[in-house]
């Protein structure tokens, strides 16, 4: 009788842990399309939107007060693209080589410092680097450039890159840690160098965890939105060097939405950069699983 | 309650005993102790092996038999805590532990093939140049003859010569052992050692490594590690018993697995401990 009970207790649990954990994720995917959407709808994209879909990305120009009005969102986009491309391009390479040390190099208690540290540096709010970057950076430039206002594109992509670099690190380290030990010794034990066996080895073994890595460094650098906001200079204007000031969409959306009437052409338009933001980081992700697939197959990993 | 037994072992250092068999020493094991974590793995082990023979190191489980593999071709060092803390190995005359010795190409000189097969991110040709790419040992050979050369040596060839672009991870485990063992062959070893080699294959697979290391033996000496007793009577000429990292004895395996001299090293032949 108690065994009866015993048997048929252990199975409502194991039925409710699947019940649970399947009400978990389809109340995350849930959100993920009601957002989807939600920018959708506000936005109204319909067919009108698809025809001036040029004008609003490169050649109308933001100048939403003017008569008439225009909502182009080309200085945004392309300052996204700069601070964006400039904080991974610092930030992978770097954060590969920390990865690297971390998981191969650095003693015992380097790692059992620096692991926690990195998550540390991860986990501090958009708002201090930017303070950071604004009190150390900003005004140095000013000084060495002789420039009016210090705020630029360069300073907004160095400190992205320093927000970027822990995520980037550690996930890195992670991937490097996953290599199997066994895999290691058998390399090391045909008398080859570290540095040899890293690069024909442990990076094409780590292959998948490194382009993860790329990839959440990524969704970080495009969504971050405090930090450019207070160091690239929010200025409506496309920028023409590094040293010029910019506004990368996330500033822009942030600047404008909370002065917009609900549902007017600009309210409609900078749900429509939120949208077009939204499907670029998509797209970016579908492009990285796929590189990431086409790299396994030719390293054979 | 534990009876202590008697050391009896056959070999000593080199001056002190006979040589258990004729024939140049290849390794020379004098006094080995080996601590990982501060912790003694292995006591003053002795052993030798010589030229052109096969050397079983058997034992029971955690008896410091693939510890002392490993500090063969110093893959020892390569875990963090593992110290060798007195002793050394000679090989061919050489300290192996001696000041100055370069332990990448102690391990390019003697080679380690392990208990589990794994296969390099790459192609099954380039599996197998991968030392050689490194230390550039190509002797005026091409790349083609290397990977002809080296598979077939190991029986392999036939199998995989439509196929060496392919990813090496497609091969069977008993096909991936005899991939390792070429791999090893390619750097043009003095001297090769295997863990427990064929712990994961079948007996198919088992038997075509045992001929491959029967085939091996008249160019190089061969150290096994293996918890199989048939297989080291089957395949070595000497074997050497450790127990709880000491090396109790050593003989020609004829002689050990017919008239063992040390009574743990008896009882563990005939069956009485596991």
């Amino acid at each position: 009788m108690i065994r009866h009970f015993l048997a048929k207790t252990l199975y409502w649990s194991d039925a409710a842990v699947k019940k649970l954990s399947f009400l978990a994720l389809g109340t995350g995917v849930a959100f993920l399309l009601l957002m989807i959407v939600f920018v959708l709808r506000e936005s109204s994209l319909g067919l009108g939107f698809a025809m001036n879909l040029f004008d609003f990305l490169v050649r109308q120009p933001w100048a939403p007060m003017a008569t008439p009005p225009s909502h182009g969102i080309f200085h945004a986009w392309i300052s996204t693209l700069v601070v964006t491309g400039l904080s991974l391009g610092l930030a992978i390479p770097l954060g590969f080589g920390i990865g690297l040390f971390l998981s191969e190099v650095a003693p015992r208690w380097v790692q059992q410092v620096m692991q926690p540290a990195l998550e540390v540096l991860a986990g501090i709010p958009a708002v201090v680097y930017g303070f950071f970057g604004y009190v150390t950076l900003v005004r140095n430039f000013e000084t060495w450039f002789d420039m009016p206002a210090g705020e630029c594109l360069l300073i907004a992509g160095l400190i992205l890159a320093v927000m970027v670099l822990p995520f980037v690190a550690s996930t890195a380290a992670e991937a490097f840690r996953g290599v199997a030990q066994d895999l290691r010794e058998m390399a090391y034990g045909l008398g080859v160098t570290q540095l040899y066996v890293m690069r024909r080895v442990l990076f094409r073994k780590a292959l998948p965890g490194l382009f993860a890595a790329v990839a959440l460094g990524l969704a970080r650098a495009l969504g971050e939105t405090l930090a450019v906001l207070m160091l690239a200079g929010n200025t409506v204007a496309v920028p023409h060097s590094l040293l010029d000031r910019g506004q990368p969409l996330t500033a822009l959306l942030t600047t404008e939405l909370g002065e917009t009437v609900v549902h007017s052409d600009k309210y409609q338009a900078l749900f429509a950069s939120g949208f077009i933001l939204l499907i670029v980081v998509l797209g970016i992700n579908v492009m990285i699983w796929t590189l990431k697939h086409r790299f396994l197959e030719r390293s054979h990993a | 309650m534990i009876v202590p037994m008697e050391m009896t072992c056959s070999y000593a250092p080199e001056g002190d005993h006979e040589d258990p068999a004729d024939g140049p020493r290849i390794f020379d094991v004098r006094d080995l102790s080996v601590t990982f974590n501060g912790r003694s793995v292995l006591r003053g082990v002795n052993a030798m092996a010589l030229d052109r023979q096969v050397l079983a190191i058997v034992g029971p489980s955690g008896s410091g038999k693939s510890t002392l593999l490993r500090t063969m071709n110093r893959t020892l060092e390569l875990t963090l805590d593992a110290r060798v803390t007195s002793g050394d190995i000679h090989f061919k005359g050489e300290r192996l532990y001696g000041n100055g010795t370069d332990p990448r190409l102690v391990r390019k000189r003697i080679c380690m093939v392990h208990q589990k097969p794994v296969a390099f991110p790459m192609s099954i040709g380039e599996n197998v140049l991968f030392g050689v790419r490194f230390h550039k040992n190509w002797n005026g050979r091409t790349k083609d003859e290397i990977i002809r050369s080296c598979l077939d040596r190991v029986g392999l060839w036939n199998e995989v010569k439509d196929r060496l672009s392919d990813p090496a991870s497609r091969l069977s485990v008993g096909q991936l052992q005899r991939l390792c063992i070429a791999r090893a062959l390619a750097n043009d070893p003095e001297a090769i050692l295997m863990d427990e080699p064929c712990s994961a294959l079948d007996p198919v697979s088992t038997a075509r490594i045992e001929e491959l290391i029967l085939a091996m033996k008249p160019q190089l000496p061969i150290v096994i590690v293996t918890h199989n007793l048939a297989q080291a009577r089957r395949i070595s000429d000497q074997s050497l018993f450790l127990y709880d990292g000491q090396s109790l004895e050593q003989d020609t395996t004829e002689r050990i697995f017919t008239h063992p001299k040390n009574g743990r090293v008896r009882d563990f032949i005939t069956g009485k401990v596991g």
